[in-house]
């Protein structure tokens, strides 16, 4: 174990910090060389890190609450600074702030399908959803793990263009992306709108969803 | 820059008036439904008589085959995804099973009413279902100053696309953010994308919170579309989005769906200048 006086106050500010405010922690395997003072206060400096520090090789990450971290900005900031470091992606546990961003590459209704039949099959997954998504493809979701799982388990993260550590979207719900049908007012669920049909004697109008 | 049927708001009034709409899903597994198996979409919309106790039988009429063609193919071949066939076919519809047609029922209230405010309500609620003819004959046999109804009879008139009327019918109207917004639509649905611009940037550069923003909003996105900006129409939608919600606006809802459709592919949104919004 590498405790040098930086580590121990960085460790000590995060342990303070945990305990005032609950930004996400995140704890991110290192390997290769051991970082640096100069790299973990590099780590520090990203915007939305409200701590960092090293314990053996484990690097702990505490994010500002309602603000984001990428994997990728961790990475990039070991190359820079450490560049014989190297931080195992696969390794990292997956948690309730754990994000998943990939680009799709085509829109979010022909994504969902395949995306939900590869996470099915992750005996771990238990659900999941989209949080966000954006222009041409690229959408957010997260998943909630049964148990201890690593987003390696998850296979091919090749896949996934950024893994985002954030609070942003605690409590939201997925974002109901047929609302965009064009204010049209519809039911819950096909069963409402036949009573309601069949009460108020007006016609059904019926839009499949197959996905496709 | 068709987006699909619901980019006409004379579609979603009609469909939120008339009828009960759902979505079908499709996608359970529970067999072979409208002769669609499990996650298959052949049908893009299912019209279809509600069940009655003792009633006749339910007719069940569904659009989007065409022969020898289904899903993608059937729609471009017949059309079933414009906002004008659904119109259509929904009117067509309710006509021949006119025991379900139950007139909007503040239409109802409103049709003997002789004020000139319910009058002008009822001119707007008729429009709101694309019955022009209807709101001009109304209009027309209203008494009193042109500038009252100006705005009104500007909107009759260019949906039935006589521009030049619907523009000079607009010069009697009040000043005002609702007097540009029309002159921005009549300006955009006829294709004059200059004075279109010149009239949605004033607009939202002195009523950004307006009640008609997010359509404004809309149209200038699709104007910088049209430009070949994506990106600067792809930054005007998603502010309009972040000031009127989605959850409150049409208009929001359509930037929303169109920012999905961008990501099928930018060149699936049609640029054609003839489609409508």
């Amino acid at each position: 174990m590498r405790i040098t006086m930086g580590n121990l106050l960085i460790s000590t500010l995060l342990a303070v910090s945990l305990t005032a405010a609950s930004g996400p922690v995140v704890e991110l395997p290192i390997s290769g060389a051991p970082l640096s003072d100069e790299a973990l206060a590099a780590i520090e400096q990203l915007p939305g890190v409200r701590a960092a520090a090293l314990d053996r090789d484990v690097l702990s990450l505490e994010v500002t609450p309602d603000f984001e971290v990428s994997v990728s900005d961790v990475v990039a900031v070991l190359t820079e600074h450490a560049p014989d470091s190297r931080l195992e992606r696969d390794g990292v546990t997956i948690g309730d702030h754990t994000i998943f961003q990939m680009n799709a590459g085509v829109c979010f209704f022909c994504a969902e399908g395949p995306l939900g039949q590869t996470l099915s099959r992750r005996s771990f997954v238990s659900d999941w959803s989209v949080v966000d998504y954006y222009a041409k493809g690229r959408l957010r979701f997260r998943i909630n793990a049964d148990g201890k799982a690593t987003i390696g388990a998850l296979g091919g993260t090749g896949a996934f263009e950024d893994i985002i550590i954030t609070d942003r979207y605690e409590g939201l719900g997925a974002p109901n992306l047929y609302w965009a049908t064009g204010g049209v007012a519809w039911r819950a669920n096909e069963a409402i709108a036949r009573q309601e049909a069949s009460r108020a004697q007006k016609p059904l109008i019926l839009f499949p969803t197959a996905g496709t | 820059m068709r987006t699909g049927p619901f980019s006409d708001p004379v579609v979603v009034a009609l469909i939120n008036r008339y009828f009960v709409p759902v979505h079908l899903n499709n996608i359970d597994g529970s067999g072979i439904r409208y002769n669609m198996p499990p996650g298959h979409e052949d049908a893009y919309f299912i019209l279809e008589t509600p069940e009655t106790a003792d009633g006749p039988e339910v007719e069940s009429i569904t659009y989007g085959w065409s022969d020898g063609h289904d899903g993608p193919v059937a729609a471009e071949n017949t059309h079933v995804l414009e906002p004008w066939f659904m119109k259509q076919e929904m009117l067509k519809f309710l006509g021949r099973h006119s025991q379900f047609d139950h007139e909007w029922p503040e239409l109802a209230r409103l049709k003997d009413a002789t004020d000139p405010v319910s009058r002008l309500r009822l001119v707007e609620l008729l429009l709101d279902e694309g019955a022009a003819d209807q709101a001009l004959a109304l209009l027309d046999a209203m008494p009193g100053p042109l500038t009252r109804t100006a705005q009104a009879r500007a909107r009759a008139l260019r949906q039935q696309k006589r521009w030049d009327e619907a523009a000079a019918a607009l010069s009697s109207a009040p000043a005002g953010p609702a007097t540009i917004i029309e002159e921005a639509r009549i300006a955009f649905d006829r294709g004059d994308s200059n004075l279109a611009q010149e009239m949605l940037d004033a607009f939202l550069a002195h009523h950004p919170d307006h009640v008609d923003a997010a359509e404004a909003y809309y149209l200038r996105g699709w104007l910088y579309f049209r430009a070949g900006d994506d990106n600067a129409a792809l930054e005007v939608w998603r502010e309009g989005i972040a000031r009127h919600p989605v959850t409150k606006s049409l208009f929001s809802q359509k930037a929303h769906l169109t920012l999905i459709r961008q990501n099928w592919s930018i060149d699936t949104v049609a640029r054609s200048n003839t489609d409508e919004h």
